[in-house]
């Protein structure tokens, strides 16, 4: 990664370096809009979300530390949990199931993509591809959709006490997928 | 909610912040007895190193950095006019400060409001200068737009929405807008409608009526035929029954000083 790393920036904010947000909004932009996207599957929704993500991360409402992990893991985290509020919001409207084909789709490559977070997505979505159609579906509504263990068993017809150890075995899988892939990768 | 047994069961809702507090109290006692729904709960945290990735690449769309920006330093604006007269309609209403701890309440939402200004033949140009502006508000006073005035206003109430709005008093030409932009807004019932009010010492004026939209969006444009810094004392919305309403009936969401 070129240009100064995360924390660096972070820390820049957290001294109300104007900038250093910028560059970091610049960074992250993108892969931010693209998680509330998918999580939300509404483009003023997925805008809302970042927005308040980076209102979030310039007031430090919550602070980030080396020991939290990746700065990315931890302002994705943040993003995860702004989407999941939002979606609470709109839980009354009718859920629309999100057919990944139908997505909105961005082809063309900005420069500014990190080379490392290409492979990082190659790595996952060839991974995540591998899995069983019903394997993908529970990861779907469980983690991106973030509903209730009702409605998990409500769409997918799973009785309750199935849906945890469902998700379980997706995750068990994915896990092994993406070692596999990564093996190849580096291998 | 599922309920069907064990605590662990929970886990899935406490992950994704689905259990009432009471009942997270409960999953988050249940958890320090429980290595095997920690081990679990610390697997799918680590998620976040790798899921998101898999979600398909979308371009943000355009203006999108510039309203984001504009709405994150918006915070940090002092407040331009100092509070000549104390609140009379709305007692509870607080005062927004520029404190960086407090929870935004300027957001632009501003796809709804370039949709609103253009449906009502209003200018883009008014538009984007608003963006350019809303970072450098005091000093902005040579522009075609003159943008006289710039608040944020508080939620008045603990509702579980925690609505937001920011209102721009544009003069245009002989004319002076008040633009509202509203985020996180309830949803409303039958003829119910969100109303603003400037208030005039006791007095309150109807100064544009706007619905939200399903993401909890909204935006009003409302023209006046003159404005006087001096004359306005507070600007609030409330939520109103109809489009009705003389004086306010519902229930007022947020405030502002002027």
């Amino acid at each position: 990664m070129s240009g100064p790393q995360d924390i660096e920036l972070y820390q820049q904010v957290l001294q109300r370096d104007k900038n250093a947000l910028e560059s970091l909004y610049d960074r992250y932009q993108k892969l931010i809009y693209s998680f509330s996207y998918r999580m939300t599957k509404d483009t003023t929704l997925a805008e809302e979300v970042v927005q308040e993500v980076f209102i979030k991360l310039w007031n430090s409402h919550s602070s980030y530390s080396e020991e939290k992990g990746k700065f990315s893991s931890w302002l994705l985290t943040m993003t995860r949990n702004t989407a999941l509020d939002h979606l609470r919001k709109q839980s009354s409207k009718p859920a629309v199931e999100f057919e990944e084909r139908d997505s909105l789709r961005e082809t063309a490559e900005t420069p500014s993509d990190l080379l490392e977070e290409k492979e990082k997505k190659l790595l996952i979505r060839r991974s995540v591809q591998k899995l069983k159609k019903e394997q993908r579906h529970i990861i779907e509504l469980f983690y991106f959709q973030g509903l209730t263990h009702e409605k998990i068993s409500h769409r997918t017809g799973l009785p309750l006490g199935t849906v945890k150890g469902r998700i379980r075995l997706a995750l068990k899988h994915l896990k092994t997928y993406i070692h596999e892939e990564g093996g190849k990768a580096n291998g | 909610m599922a309920n069907h047994g064990a605590d662990c069961d929970l886990i899935i809702d406490y992950f994704n912040g689905h259990l009432s507090r009471e009942e997270k109290a409960v999953f988050e006692d249940h958890l320090e007895n429980c290595a095997e729904c920690r081990a679990e709960l610390a697997e799918w945290n680590g998620l976040i190193e790798d899921l998101p990735y898999d979600s398909e690449p979308v371009t943000p769309p355009e203006g999108m950095k510039e309203r984001v920006l504009s709405a994150v330093f918006a915070e940090e604006e002092p407040k331009q006019h100092s509070a000549s007269a104390e609140p009379t309609l709305i007692g509870n209403a607080k005062t927004n400060s520029s404190s960086p701890s407090k929870r935004s309440s300027a957001k632009w939402v501003l796809p709804a409001a370039a949709a609103l200004l253009l449906s009502l033949g209003g200018n883009a140009f008014l538009y984007n200068e608003l963006q350019q502006q809303s970072t450098e508000l005091t000093q902005s006073q040579e522009t075609v737009d003159e943008l006289l005035q710039y608040v944020t206003l508080s939620p008045t109430g603990e509702s579980d929405e925690n609505p937001t709005a920011s209102a721009s008093i544009v003069r245009t030409g002989s004319q002076v807008n008040v633009v509202i932009n509203a985020s996180s807004l309830g949803p409303l019932a039958n003829d119910e409608v969100y109303q603003v009010w400037l208030i005039e010492g006791e007095s309150p004026k109807r100064a544009g009526t706007f619905i939200a939209s399903e993401s909890g969006a909204g935006a009003v444009v409302f023209t006046l035929d003159e404005f006087n810094s001096e004359q306005w004392n507070q600007i609030a919305i409330s939520h109103e029954p109809d489009a009705q309403s003389e004086t306010p009936e519902g229930e007022v969401i947020l405030a502002s000083e002027l």
